[in-house]
Protein backbone atom coordinates (compact mmCIF):
# COMPACT_ATOMS: atom_id res chain seq x y z
CA UNK A 1 0.00 0.00 0.00
CA UNK A 2 2.66 2.16 0.85
CA UNK A 3 4.80 1.43 -2.60
CA UNK A 4 1.61 2.24 -3.73
CA UNK A 5 1.02 6.01 -2.77
CA UNK A 6 4.46 6.17 -2.80
CA UNK A 7 4.52 5.50 -6.72
CA UNK A 8 0.76 7.73 -6.79
CA UNK A 9 2.38 10.79 -5.60
CA UNK A 10 5.52 10.77 -7.93
CA UNK A 11 3.61 10.12 -10.48
CA UNK A 12 2.56 14.18 -11.08
CA UNK A 13 4.36 13.32 -14.07
CA UNK A 14 5.00 14.41 -17.26
CA UNK A 15 2.09 11.67 -18.79
CA UNK A 16 -0.65 13.12 -17.36
CA UNK A 17 0.24 16.31 -17.58
CA UNK A 18 0.26 15.59 -21.54
CA UNK A 19 -3.20 13.91 -21.33
CA UNK A 20 -4.73 16.80 -19.52
CA UNK A 21 -3.09 19.22 -21.88
CA UNK A 22 -4.29 17.65 -24.96
CA UNK A 23 -7.60 17.26 -22.87
CA UNK A 24 -7.78 20.88 -22.83
CA UNK A 25 -6.80 21.57 -25.93
CA UNK A 26 -9.81 19.07 -27.49
CA UNK A 27 -12.54 20.66 -25.22
CA UNK A 28 -11.50 23.99 -26.33
CA UNK A 29 -11.38 23.18 -30.04
CA UNK A 30 -15.02 21.05 -29.47
CA UNK A 31 -16.31 24.25 -27.81
CA UNK A 32 -15.85 26.13 -30.82
CA UNK A 33 -16.76 23.44 -32.90
CA UNK A 34 -20.08 23.85 -31.34
CA UNK A 35 -20.16 27.47 -31.05
CA UNK A 36 -20.08 27.03 -34.99
CA UNK A 37 -22.78 24.72 -34.79
CA UNK A 38 -24.88 26.97 -32.55
CA UNK A 39 -24.37 29.79 -34.91
CA UNK A 40 -25.44 27.44 -38.08
CA UNK A 41 -28.26 27.01 -36.48
CA UNK A 42 -29.44 30.19 -35.71
CA UNK A 43 -28.70 30.97 -39.46
CA UNK A 44 -31.07 28.21 -39.98
CA UNK A 45 -33.58 29.16 -38.01
CA UNK A 46 -33.84 32.72 -39.15
CA UNK A 47 -33.59 31.61 -42.68
CA UNK A 48 -36.69 29.35 -42.21
CA UNK A 49 -38.27 32.56 -39.96
CA UNK A 50 -37.34 35.26 -42.56
CA UNK A 51 -39.08 32.61 -45.81
CA UNK A 52 -42.06 32.39 -42.98
CA UNK A 53 -42.50 36.19 -42.55
CA UNK A 54 -41.94 37.01 -46.17
CA UNK A 55 -44.56 34.55 -47.31
CA UNK A 56 -46.81 36.29 -44.75
CA UNK A 57 -46.78 39.23 -45.77
CA UNK A 58 -47.17 38.21 -49.76
CA UNK A 59 -50.10 36.70 -48.78
CA UNK A 60 -51.54 39.64 -46.92
CA UNK A 61 -51.16 41.52 -50.19
CA UNK A 62 -52.81 39.27 -51.40
CA UNK A 63 -55.59 38.71 -49.09
CA UNK A 64 -56.45 42.73 -49.88
CA UNK A 65 -56.16 42.09 -53.68
CA UNK A 66 -58.53 39.68 -53.32
CA UNK A 67 -60.94 41.83 -50.99
CA UNK A 68 -60.51 44.86 -53.37
CA UNK A 69 -61.92 42.41 -56.40
CA UNK A 70 -65.65 42.67 -56.88
CA UNK A 71 -69.12 44.08 -55.93
CA UNK A 72 -68.98 46.22 -53.02
CA UNK A 73 -71.88 44.19 -52.09
CA UNK A 74 -70.36 40.75 -52.17
CA UNK A 75 -69.35 38.90 -49.23
CA UNK A 76 -65.49 39.57 -48.09
CA UNK A 77 -65.37 42.67 -49.96
CA UNK A 78 -62.54 45.73 -48.26
CA UNK A 79 -62.58 48.14 -50.40
CA UNK A 80 -64.03 51.88 -50.82
CA UNK A 81 -67.36 51.36 -51.82
CA UNK A 82 -66.85 54.97 -53.93
CA UNK A 83 -63.33 55.26 -54.36
CA UNK A 84 -63.45 59.49 -53.95
CA UNK A 85 -62.29 59.59 -50.46
CA UNK A 86 -59.04 61.02 -49.98
CA UNK A 87 -58.97 59.92 -46.35
CA UNK A 88 -60.01 56.79 -46.74
CA UNK A 89 -58.05 53.81 -45.19
CA UNK A 90 -59.16 50.31 -44.19
CA UNK A 91 -56.97 47.24 -42.04
CA UNK A 92 -57.24 43.91 -42.40
CA UNK A 93 -55.89 42.34 -38.95
CA UNK A 94 -55.36 38.65 -38.31
CA UNK A 95 -56.20 36.69 -35.26
CA UNK A 96 -52.82 35.72 -35.43
CA UNK A 97 -50.73 38.14 -33.72
CA UNK A 98 -53.05 40.31 -31.77
CA UNK A 99 -52.42 43.57 -33.91
CA UNK A 100 -53.92 46.60 -33.24
CA UNK A 101 -53.32 49.60 -35.75
CA UNK A 102 -52.74 52.55 -33.41
CA UNK A 103 -49.84 51.34 -31.60
CA UNK A 104 -48.33 48.49 -34.62
CA UNK A 105 -48.71 50.50 -37.70
CA UNK A 106 -45.82 53.28 -37.31
CA UNK A 107 -47.61 55.31 -40.26
CA UNK A 108 -51.04 55.23 -38.71
CA UNK A 109 -52.35 58.55 -38.42
CA UNK A 110 -55.67 59.92 -36.85
CA UNK A 111 -56.67 61.84 -39.53
CA UNK A 112 -57.37 58.85 -41.75
CA UNK A 113 -60.65 56.81 -41.76
CA UNK A 114 -59.03 53.60 -40.13
CA UNK A 115 -62.01 51.31 -41.18
CA UNK A 116 -61.75 47.93 -40.06
CA UNK A 117 -64.30 46.04 -42.52
CA UNK A 118 -66.22 43.42 -40.56
CA UNK A 119 -68.69 41.39 -42.74
CA UNK A 120 -71.33 43.95 -44.10
CA UNK A 121 -70.14 46.86 -42.34
CA UNK A 122 -66.84 48.32 -44.39
CA UNK A 123 -66.93 51.44 -42.35
CA UNK A 124 -66.58 49.63 -38.68
CA UNK A 125 -63.81 50.85 -36.88
CA UNK A 126 -64.08 48.23 -34.12
CA UNK A 127 -60.17 46.73 -32.93
CA UNK A 128 -60.77 43.10 -34.06
CA UNK A 129 -59.28 40.05 -36.12
CA UNK A 130 -61.40 40.73 -39.27
CA UNK A 131 -58.92 39.08 -41.57
CA UNK A 132 -60.63 35.91 -43.58
CA UNK A 133 -57.89 34.12 -42.51
CA UNK A 134 -56.78 33.15 -39.15
CA UNK A 135 -53.35 31.27 -39.85
CA UNK A 136 -50.68 33.79 -41.29
CA UNK A 137 -49.74 36.58 -38.66
CA UNK A 138 -50.05 40.11 -40.72
CA UNK A 139 -51.46 43.89 -40.72
CA UNK A 140 -52.58 45.02 -43.87
CA UNK A 141 -53.45 49.01 -44.46
CA UNK A 142 -54.66 49.91 -47.43
CA UNK A 143 -55.38 53.36 -48.59
CA UNK A 144 -55.33 55.69 -52.09
CA UNK A 145 -52.73 57.29 -53.10
CA UNK A 146 -52.89 60.40 -52.84
CA UNK A 147 -51.09 63.32 -54.41
CA UNK A 148 -48.93 63.32 -51.33
CA UNK A 149 -48.23 59.89 -51.27
CA UNK A 150 -46.87 60.00 -54.32
CA UNK A 151 -44.85 63.39 -53.55
CA UNK A 152 -43.25 61.74 -50.85
CA UNK A 153 -42.44 58.78 -52.95
CA UNK A 154 -40.66 60.59 -55.30
CA UNK A 155 -43.32 62.90 -57.73
CA UNK A 156 -41.95 66.00 -58.82
CA UNK A 157 -43.23 67.82 -62.15
CA UNK A 158 -39.80 67.03 -63.65
CA UNK A 159 -39.95 63.13 -62.29
CA UNK A 160 -43.72 62.30 -63.12
CA UNK A 161 -45.41 59.47 -61.61
CA UNK A 162 -48.70 60.14 -62.95
CA UNK A 163 -50.06 62.53 -65.43
CA UNK A 164 -50.86 65.61 -63.63
CA UNK A 165 -54.47 66.47 -64.86
CA UNK A 166 -56.07 67.95 -62.40
CA UNK A 167 -54.62 71.38 -62.74
CA UNK A 168 -52.73 71.94 -59.82
CA UNK A 169 -48.96 71.19 -60.96
CA UNK A 170 -46.06 71.59 -58.39
CA UNK A 171 -48.25 72.17 -55.14
CA UNK A 172 -46.59 70.73 -51.64
CA UNK A 173 -48.94 68.32 -50.22
CA UNK A 174 -48.94 67.43 -46.69
CA UNK A 175 -50.85 65.39 -44.61
CA UNK A 176 -53.49 66.94 -43.69
CA UNK A 177 -54.25 68.34 -47.37
CA UNK A 178 -52.77 65.49 -49.07
CA UNK A 179 -54.58 66.62 -52.84
CA UNK A 180 -56.36 64.39 -55.10
CA UNK A 181 -57.04 60.91 -55.73
CA UNK A 182 -54.41 59.25 -58.02
CA UNK A 183 -56.33 56.54 -60.42
CA UNK A 184 -55.59 54.19 -62.69
CA UNK A 185 -57.22 53.88 -66.04
CA UNK A 186 -58.15 55.97 -69.22
CA UNK A 187 -57.71 59.57 -68.40
CA UNK A 188 -60.71 61.42 -69.81
CA UNK A 189 -60.10 63.01 -73.37
CA UNK A 190 -57.13 60.90 -73.82
CA UNK A 191 -57.20 59.20 -76.97
CA UNK A 192 -54.76 56.27 -75.24
CA UNK A 193 -55.68 52.43 -75.26
CA UNK A 194 -53.20 51.77 -72.44
CA UNK A 195 -54.20 52.39 -68.99
CA UNK A 196 -52.09 55.28 -67.14
CA UNK A 197 -51.94 56.60 -63.79
CA UNK A 198 -53.42 60.32 -63.82
CA UNK A 199 -55.37 62.60 -61.26
CA UNK A 200 -58.70 64.72 -62.53
CA UNK A 201 -60.51 67.08 -61.61
CA UNK A 202 -63.27 65.50 -63.96
CA UNK A 203 -66.46 64.36 -61.83
CA UNK A 204 -66.08 60.71 -63.54
CA UNK A 205 -66.17 57.10 -62.89
CA UNK A 206 -62.53 56.09 -61.63
CA UNK A 207 -60.77 53.35 -60.16
CA UNK A 208 -57.93 54.79 -57.67
CA UNK A 209 -55.01 53.10 -57.22
CA UNK A 210 -54.58 51.42 -53.70
CA UNK A 211 -51.27 51.41 -51.55
CA UNK A 212 -51.04 48.04 -49.35
CA UNK A 213 -48.80 47.40 -46.92
CA UNK A 214 -48.05 44.56 -44.80
CA UNK A 215 -46.17 43.85 -41.57
CA UNK A 216 -45.96 40.47 -40.88
CA UNK A 217 -44.25 38.81 -37.52
CA UNK A 218 -43.65 35.04 -37.18
CA UNK A 219 -41.38 33.41 -35.34
CA UNK A 220 -39.36 36.63 -34.14
CA UNK A 221 -39.03 38.04 -37.55
CA UNK A 222 -40.99 41.18 -39.44
CA UNK A 223 -41.33 42.26 -42.48
CA UNK A 224 -42.58 44.69 -44.46
CA UNK A 225 -44.09 45.03 -47.70
CA UNK A 226 -46.02 47.41 -49.83
CA UNK A 227 -47.47 47.07 -52.88
CA UNK A 228 -49.33 49.25 -55.48
CA UNK A 229 -52.45 47.88 -56.82
CA UNK A 230 -55.91 48.98 -58.40
CA UNK A 231 -58.97 47.29 -60.20
CA UNK A 232 -58.46 45.81 -63.41
CA UNK A 233 -59.38 48.56 -65.80
CA UNK A 234 -60.57 46.59 -68.18
CA UNK A 235 -60.38 47.87 -72.27
CA UNK A 236 -60.84 51.03 -72.90
CA UNK A 237 -64.92 51.84 -73.72
CA UNK A 238 -65.62 54.51 -76.28
CA UNK A 239 -68.56 53.50 -77.25
CA UNK A 240 -70.97 50.62 -77.31
CA UNK A 241 -70.26 49.51 -79.83
CA UNK A 242 -66.47 49.40 -81.00
CA UNK A 243 -65.09 47.71 -84.32
CA UNK A 244 -61.46 47.29 -85.93
CA UNK A 245 -62.89 46.87 -89.13
CA UNK A 246 -66.11 47.94 -90.78
CA UNK A 247 -69.56 47.87 -89.02
CA UNK A 248 -72.20 47.48 -91.27
CA UNK A 249 -75.96 47.80 -89.78
CA UNK A 250 -78.73 46.43 -92.23
CA UNK A 251 -82.43 47.49 -91.34
CA UNK A 252 -84.32 50.30 -88.93
CA UNK A 253 -85.00 47.95 -86.26
CA UNK A 254 -81.48 48.64 -84.23
CA UNK A 255 -80.95 51.10 -81.29
CA UNK A 256 -77.33 51.76 -80.37
CA UNK A 257 -77.34 54.12 -77.60
CA UNK A 258 -73.75 56.07 -76.46
CA UNK A 259 -76.08 57.85 -73.38
CA UNK A 260 -75.16 56.06 -70.08
CA UNK A 261 -78.06 54.54 -68.75
CA UNK A 262 -80.40 56.33 -66.96
CA UNK A 263 -80.38 53.35 -64.52
CA UNK A 264 -76.52 53.71 -63.55
CA UNK A 265 -75.99 56.19 -60.80
CA UNK A 266 -72.04 56.45 -61.72
CA UNK A 267 -71.45 59.42 -63.58
CA UNK A 268 -69.69 58.94 -67.18
CA UNK A 269 -70.15 61.09 -70.22
CA UNK A 270 -72.17 60.46 -73.48
CA UNK A 271 -70.06 58.51 -75.94
CA UNK A 272 -70.98 58.22 -79.39
CA UNK A 273 -72.94 55.18 -80.67
CA UNK A 274 -70.75 53.39 -82.53
CA UNK A 275 -66.66 53.93 -82.65
CA UNK A 276 -64.39 52.14 -85.77
CA UNK A 277 -60.88 52.52 -85.80
CA UNK A 278 -59.68 54.57 -88.81
CA UNK A 279 -59.86 54.23 -91.56
CA UNK A 280 -62.61 51.69 -90.46
CA UNK A 281 -66.20 53.15 -91.58
CA UNK A 282 -69.71 52.38 -90.60
CA UNK A 283 -72.21 51.77 -93.38
CA UNK A 284 -76.06 51.78 -92.00
CA UNK A 285 -78.69 50.23 -94.82
CA UNK A 286 -81.91 51.78 -93.53
CA UNK A 287 -83.08 54.03 -90.73
CA UNK A 288 -81.78 52.82 -87.03
CA UNK A 289 -81.96 55.04 -84.11
CA UNK A 290 -78.22 56.52 -83.16
CA UNK A 291 -77.68 58.23 -79.73
CA UNK A 292 -74.88 59.63 -77.90
CA UNK A 293 -72.72 62.16 -78.49
CA UNK A 294 -72.56 62.71 -81.07
CA UNK A 295 -75.47 60.99 -81.94
CA UNK A 296 -74.17 59.15 -85.08
CA UNK A 297 -71.00 56.57 -85.49
CA UNK A 298 -68.02 58.19 -85.87
CA UNK A 299 -64.63 56.66 -86.74
CA UNK A 300 -61.27 57.61 -84.72
CA UNK A 301 -57.19 56.17 -84.28
CA UNK A 302 -58.01 54.94 -81.26
CA UNK A 303 -56.67 50.73 -80.88
CA UNK A 304 -57.42 48.71 -78.52
CA UNK A 305 -55.91 45.53 -78.59
CA UNK A 306 -58.80 42.99 -78.18
CA UNK A 307 -56.84 39.87 -79.21
CA UNK A 308 -54.44 40.58 -75.92
CA UNK A 309 -57.41 41.85 -73.84
CA UNK A 310 -59.07 38.16 -74.30
CA UNK A 311 -55.82 36.77 -73.76
CA UNK A 312 -55.56 38.77 -70.47
CA UNK A 313 -58.84 38.43 -69.02
CA UNK A 314 -59.56 34.41 -69.64
CA UNK A 315 -57.40 33.28 -66.60
CA UNK A 316 -60.26 34.33 -65.03
CA UNK A 317 -62.79 32.72 -66.62
CA UNK A 318 -64.92 30.32 -64.33
CA UNK A 319 -67.51 29.55 -67.33
CA UNK A 320 -66.03 27.45 -70.44
CA UNK A 321 -68.13 27.90 -73.34
CA UNK A 322 -67.48 25.13 -75.85
CA UNK A 323 -70.89 24.60 -77.81
CA UNK A 324 -73.46 26.94 -79.53
CA UNK A 325 -76.72 27.57 -76.99
CA UNK A 326 -79.66 25.79 -77.90
CA UNK A 327 -82.67 26.89 -79.17
CA UNK A 328 -84.08 27.82 -75.86
CA UNK A 329 -83.88 27.10 -71.92
CA UNK A 330 -80.33 27.81 -71.78
CA UNK A 331 -79.18 28.49 -67.89
CA UNK A 332 -78.00 31.82 -67.65
CA UNK A 333 -74.57 33.19 -67.20
CA UNK A 334 -73.87 34.86 -64.27
CA UNK A 335 -76.43 36.77 -62.38
CA UNK A 336 -77.24 40.75 -61.59
CA UNK A 337 -75.35 39.73 -57.47
CA UNK A 338 -72.89 37.66 -59.19
CA UNK A 339 -70.64 38.81 -62.26
CA UNK A 340 -68.96 36.10 -63.65
CA UNK A 341 -66.41 35.67 -67.14
CA UNK A 342 -67.21 33.68 -69.66
CA UNK A 343 -65.03 32.38 -71.95
CA UNK A 344 -64.82 30.41 -75.39
CA UNK A 345 -62.07 29.36 -78.20
CA UNK A 346 -64.05 28.53 -81.51
CA UNK A 347 -61.08 26.48 -82.46
CA UNK A 348 -61.18 24.30 -79.70
CA UNK A 349 -63.00 22.37 -79.91
CA UNK A 350 -63.75 23.70 -84.08
CA UNK A 351 -67.31 25.44 -83.52
CA UNK A 352 -67.85 25.77 -87.34
CA UNK A 353 -68.79 29.54 -88.32
CA UNK A 354 -68.11 30.55 -84.76
CA UNK A 355 -69.94 30.69 -81.29
CA UNK A 356 -73.57 31.19 -81.35
CA UNK A 357 -75.58 32.20 -78.63
CA UNK A 358 -79.54 33.16 -78.23
CA UNK A 359 -82.35 33.07 -75.62
CA UNK A 360 -78.97 33.10 -73.15
CA UNK A 361 -79.06 35.81 -70.41
CA UNK A 362 -75.57 36.80 -68.91
CA UNK A 363 -73.68 38.88 -66.39
CA UNK A 364 -70.07 39.23 -66.56
CA UNK A 365 -67.88 39.38 -69.60
CA UNK A 366 -68.15 37.05 -72.45
CA UNK A 367 -64.59 36.51 -73.89
CA UNK A 368 -64.80 35.11 -78.14
CA UNK A 369 -61.57 33.74 -79.33
CA UNK A 370 -63.15 33.86 -82.98
CA UNK A 371 -66.36 34.88 -84.36
CA UNK A 372 -69.38 35.12 -82.52
CA UNK A 373 -72.99 35.42 -83.72
CA UNK A 374 -75.93 36.47 -81.30
CA UNK A 375 -79.22 35.86 -81.86
CA UNK A 376 -82.78 36.71 -80.92
CA UNK A 377 -83.11 36.52 -77.36
CA UNK A 378 -79.92 37.24 -76.20
CA UNK A 379 -79.36 39.17 -73.37
CA UNK A 380 -76.20 40.79 -72.05
CA UNK A 381 -75.00 43.16 -68.79
CA UNK A 382 -71.59 43.80 -69.39
CA UNK A 383 -69.06 43.38 -71.79
CA UNK A 384 -68.35 41.17 -74.99
CA UNK A 385 -64.91 40.88 -76.49
CA UNK A 386 -64.99 38.82 -79.90
CA UNK A 387 -61.34 38.07 -81.53
CA UNK A 388 -62.70 37.64 -84.59
CA UNK A 389 -66.45 39.10 -86.37
CA UNK A 390 -69.61 39.62 -84.57
CA UNK A 391 -72.88 39.05 -86.46
CA UNK A 392 -76.21 40.21 -84.91
CA UNK A 393 -79.11 38.34 -86.27
CA UNK A 394 -81.61 39.26 -83.53
CA UNK A 395 -84.47 38.01 -85.14
CA UNK A 396 -87.66 37.00 -82.62
CA UNK A 397 -87.46 38.97 -79.42
CA UNK A 398 -84.42 40.29 -80.43
CA UNK A 399 -80.63 40.76 -78.32
CA UNK A 400 -80.13 43.31 -75.57
CA UNK A 401 -76.93 44.28 -74.46
CA UNK A 402 -76.32 46.88 -71.39
CA UNK A 403 -72.45 47.47 -71.58
CA UNK A 404 -70.64 47.76 -74.79
CA UNK A 405 -69.24 45.15 -77.36
CA UNK A 406 -65.97 45.39 -78.45
CA UNK A 407 -65.01 43.51 -81.95
CA UNK A 408 -61.79 42.96 -83.67
CA UNK A 409 -62.78 42.60 -86.84
CA UNK A 410 -66.10 43.43 -88.96
CA UNK A 411 -69.32 44.16 -87.05
CA UNK A 412 -72.83 43.11 -89.13
CA UNK A 413 -76.24 43.80 -87.53
CA UNK A 414 -79.35 42.53 -88.88
CA UNK A 415 -82.49 42.97 -87.50
CA UNK A 416 -83.34 43.82 -84.11
CA UNK A 417 -80.81 44.74 -81.51
CA UNK A 418 -80.83 47.44 -78.47
CA UNK A 419 -77.46 47.99 -77.37
CA UNK A 420 -77.24 50.63 -75.09
CA UNK A 421 -73.94 52.37 -72.90
CA UNK A 422 -73.65 51.24 -68.92
CA UNK A 423 -70.99 52.27 -67.19
CA UNK A 424 -71.94 50.17 -63.88
CA UNK A 425 -72.35 46.92 -66.01
CA UNK A 426 -69.32 46.89 -67.04
CA UNK A 427 -67.99 48.24 -64.11
CA UNK A 428 -69.27 45.74 -62.44
CA UNK A 429 -68.07 42.78 -65.19
CA UNK A 430 -64.47 43.95 -65.12
CA UNK A 431 -64.09 44.31 -61.00
CA UNK A 432 -64.40 40.73 -61.31
CA UNK A 433 -60.90 40.32 -62.89
CA UNK A 434 -57.89 39.90 -60.56
CA UNK A 435 -56.38 43.35 -59.35
CA UNK A 436 -53.70 44.44 -61.28
CA UNK A 437 -50.51 44.98 -59.40
CA UNK A 438 -48.70 48.34 -60.68
CA UNK A 439 -45.61 47.58 -58.20
CA UNK A 440 -44.34 46.05 -55.38
CA UNK A 441 -41.65 46.97 -52.94
CA UNK A 442 -39.81 45.11 -50.07
CA UNK A 443 -39.54 47.33 -47.28
CA UNK A 444 -37.56 45.32 -44.91
CA UNK B 1 5.88 15.30 3.88
CA UNK B 2 8.04 15.08 1.33
CA UNK B 3 9.66 11.71 0.70
CA UNK B 4 12.48 10.40 -1.02
CA UNK B 5 10.72 9.35 -4.54
CA UNK B 6 11.97 7.99 -7.90
CA UNK B 7 9.70 10.53 -10.11
CA UNK B 8 11.06 12.39 -13.17
CA UNK B 9 12.62 9.46 -14.36
CA UNK B 10 10.18 8.51 -16.94
CA UNK B 11 7.11 6.89 -16.54
CA UNK B 12 5.93 4.32 -14.16
CA UNK B 13 3.44 1.28 -15.55
CA UNK B 14 0.92 3.26 -13.58
CA UNK B 15 1.16 6.82 -14.20
CA UNK B 16 0.89 5.78 -17.62
CA UNK B 17 -2.34 3.81 -16.52
CA UNK B 18 -3.81 6.65 -14.68
CA UNK B 19 -2.91 8.87 -17.50
CA UNK B 20 -4.44 7.10 -20.55
CA UNK B 21 -7.82 6.02 -17.86
CA UNK B 22 -8.44 10.39 -17.29
CA UNK B 23 -7.13 11.14 -21.42
CA UNK B 24 -9.60 8.16 -22.09
CA UNK B 25 -12.47 9.44 -19.72
CA UNK B 26 -12.37 13.46 -21.13
CA UNK B 27 -11.83 11.86 -24.63
CA UNK B 28 -15.28 10.06 -24.87
CA UNK B 29 -16.62 13.14 -23.43
CA UNK B 30 -14.86 15.03 -26.37
CA UNK B 31 -15.93 12.91 -28.60
CA UNK B 32 -19.89 12.89 -27.59
CA UNK B 33 -19.73 16.31 -27.98
CA UNK B 34 -18.25 16.38 -31.48
CA UNK B 35 -20.70 13.57 -32.40
CA UNK B 36 -23.74 15.62 -31.15
CA UNK B 37 -22.08 18.74 -32.87
CA UNK B 38 -21.60 17.03 -36.20
CA UNK B 39 -25.42 15.25 -36.00
CA UNK B 40 -26.53 18.89 -35.37
CA UNK B 41 -24.56 20.45 -38.06
CA UNK B 42 -26.05 17.56 -41.12
CA UNK B 43 -29.49 19.05 -39.24
CA UNK B 44 -28.63 22.20 -39.89
CA UNK B 45 -27.45 21.66 -43.25
CA UNK B 46 -30.90 19.23 -44.28
CA UNK B 47 -33.12 22.02 -42.35
CA UNK B 48 -31.89 24.82 -44.76
CA UNK B 49 -32.14 22.98 -47.83
CA UNK B 50 -35.54 21.64 -46.74
CA UNK B 51 -36.90 25.57 -46.84
CA UNK B 52 -34.84 26.23 -49.89
CA UNK B 53 -36.95 23.61 -51.61
CA UNK B 54 -40.26 24.73 -49.51
CA UNK B 55 -39.94 28.21 -50.77
CA UNK B 56 -38.52 27.02 -54.44
CA UNK B 57 -41.70 25.07 -54.76
CA UNK B 58 -43.93 27.83 -53.40
CA UNK B 59 -42.34 30.30 -55.80
CA UNK B 60 -42.97 27.78 -58.68
CA UNK B 61 -46.82 27.56 -57.86
CA UNK B 62 -46.72 31.33 -57.86
CA UNK B 63 -45.89 31.78 -61.18
CA UNK B 64 -48.47 28.80 -62.72
CA UNK B 65 -51.75 30.35 -64.32
CA UNK B 66 -55.12 29.99 -62.48
CA UNK B 67 -56.44 26.09 -63.04
CA UNK B 68 -53.10 24.55 -63.47
CA UNK B 69 -53.21 20.69 -62.49
CA UNK B 70 -50.75 21.97 -59.86
CA UNK B 71 -52.87 24.56 -58.53
CA UNK B 72 -55.85 22.14 -57.48
CA UNK B 73 -57.03 21.03 -54.90
CA UNK B 74 -57.23 17.38 -55.62
CA UNK B 75 -57.57 15.62 -52.50
CA UNK B 76 -60.50 16.59 -50.18
CA UNK B 77 -61.50 18.54 -53.22
CA UNK B 78 -65.65 20.01 -53.48
CA UNK B 79 -67.07 23.16 -52.52
CA UNK B 80 -67.18 24.06 -49.29
CA UNK B 81 -63.95 21.80 -47.88
CA UNK B 82 -62.45 25.10 -46.95
CA UNK B 83 -59.03 24.72 -45.32
CA UNK B 84 -59.11 20.94 -44.71
CA UNK B 85 -56.62 18.96 -46.05
CA UNK B 86 -53.37 21.38 -46.19
CA UNK B 87 -51.16 19.52 -44.01
CA UNK B 88 -51.93 16.28 -46.02
CA UNK B 89 -49.02 13.90 -46.84
CA UNK B 90 -47.54 11.24 -48.90
CA UNK B 91 -50.59 10.04 -51.35
CA UNK B 92 -53.51 12.54 -49.87
CA UNK B 93 -51.16 15.17 -51.04
CA UNK B 94 -52.61 17.49 -53.98
CA UNK B 95 -48.84 17.53 -55.20
CA UNK B 96 -45.66 15.76 -54.40
CA UNK B 97 -42.03 15.60 -55.28
CA UNK B 98 -38.78 14.08 -54.46
CA UNK B 99 -35.45 15.70 -54.46
CA UNK B 100 -31.98 14.48 -53.39
CA UNK B 101 -30.13 16.90 -50.80
CA UNK B 102 -26.46 17.13 -50.00
CA UNK B 103 -26.79 14.68 -47.61
CA UNK B 104 -30.41 13.32 -47.32
CA UNK B 105 -33.40 12.71 -49.48
CA UNK B 106 -36.15 15.05 -49.03
CA UNK B 107 -40.07 14.96 -49.84
CA UNK B 108 -41.50 17.94 -51.19
CA UNK B 109 -45.47 17.53 -50.52
CA UNK B 110 -47.90 21.14 -51.34
CA UNK B 111 -51.59 21.35 -50.77
CA UNK B 112 -53.52 24.02 -52.15
CA UNK B 113 -57.49 25.31 -51.10
CA UNK B 114 -59.61 26.64 -53.70
CA UNK B 115 -61.16 29.98 -53.09
CA UNK B 116 -59.51 30.14 -49.69
CA UNK B 117 -59.78 32.73 -47.50
CA UNK B 118 -62.06 34.60 -50.57
CA UNK B 119 -63.53 33.46 -54.11
CA UNK B 120 -60.59 33.64 -56.27
CA UNK B 121 -57.51 33.47 -54.15
CA UNK B 122 -56.23 30.25 -53.09
CA UNK B 123 -54.64 29.16 -49.88
CA UNK B 124 -50.98 26.94 -50.72
CA UNK B 125 -48.95 25.36 -47.88
CA UNK B 126 -45.60 23.23 -48.80
CA UNK B 127 -44.17 20.95 -46.57
CA UNK B 128 -40.86 19.20 -46.91
CA UNK B 129 -40.13 16.29 -44.53
CA UNK B 130 -37.11 14.31 -44.38
CA UNK B 131 -35.52 11.47 -41.88
CA UNK B 132 -32.72 12.47 -39.69
CA UNK B 133 -31.36 8.90 -38.78
CA UNK B 134 -35.44 7.46 -38.02
CA UNK B 135 -36.54 10.98 -36.49
CA UNK B 136 -38.91 12.28 -38.86
CA UNK B 137 -38.68 15.96 -39.46
CA UNK B 138 -40.79 18.71 -41.60
CA UNK B 139 -40.13 22.35 -42.80
CA UNK B 140 -43.80 23.73 -43.87
CA UNK B 141 -44.23 27.44 -45.68
CA UNK B 142 -47.69 28.66 -46.14
CA UNK B 143 -48.92 31.83 -48.46
CA UNK B 144 -52.03 32.49 -50.49
CA UNK B 145 -52.02 33.52 -54.01
CA UNK B 146 -54.70 35.56 -55.92
CA UNK B 147 -55.44 35.29 -59.28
Amino acid sequence: MAVFLNTLRSSRGFALNTALLILMLLTIMGVFAVRVTLTETKIATNYKAFSSSFYAAVAGVEEARSRLRGLASASGYGGDPLGTDPAWSAYILSANGNWNPATDDPDYSGSMRNYIPQGTNLTSTTVTANSLQSELPYMVKVHHMREYDAQRAGHAPAYPHYQDLDGVIGATFTAASPGNIVYYGYPPGSASASPTLFTTSLATDMQPVEIVTVHSGTEGSSRQLQALVAKYPGPRVVSPLYARQNVTGNGSSMTVNGNNDPTCSTSAPSLPPVYTLSPAVTNLNGSPTMLGNPPAPVQGPIDIDIQSMVTAMKPSATQIITQDSASNNNPPIGSPTNFVTAYSNTSDPYNVNGLKLNNVTGYGILLVDGDLVLGGGFVWRGLILATGTVTFAGGGSGINIRGAVLGNQTIDINGGLDIGYNRCMIDNAVGQQATTVLSWMDVY
Amino acid sequence: MKEKTHADKGFSILEVLVGVTIFCLGMLGVFGMQISTMQRNAFTADYTEATFLAVSRLERLYTLPAGHADLTDKQSSGAGSGLAGLDSVDALADGTQSATGKNNIFTVFWNVANNQPRQGATTIKVTVRWYAKTQERTVAVRSIREF
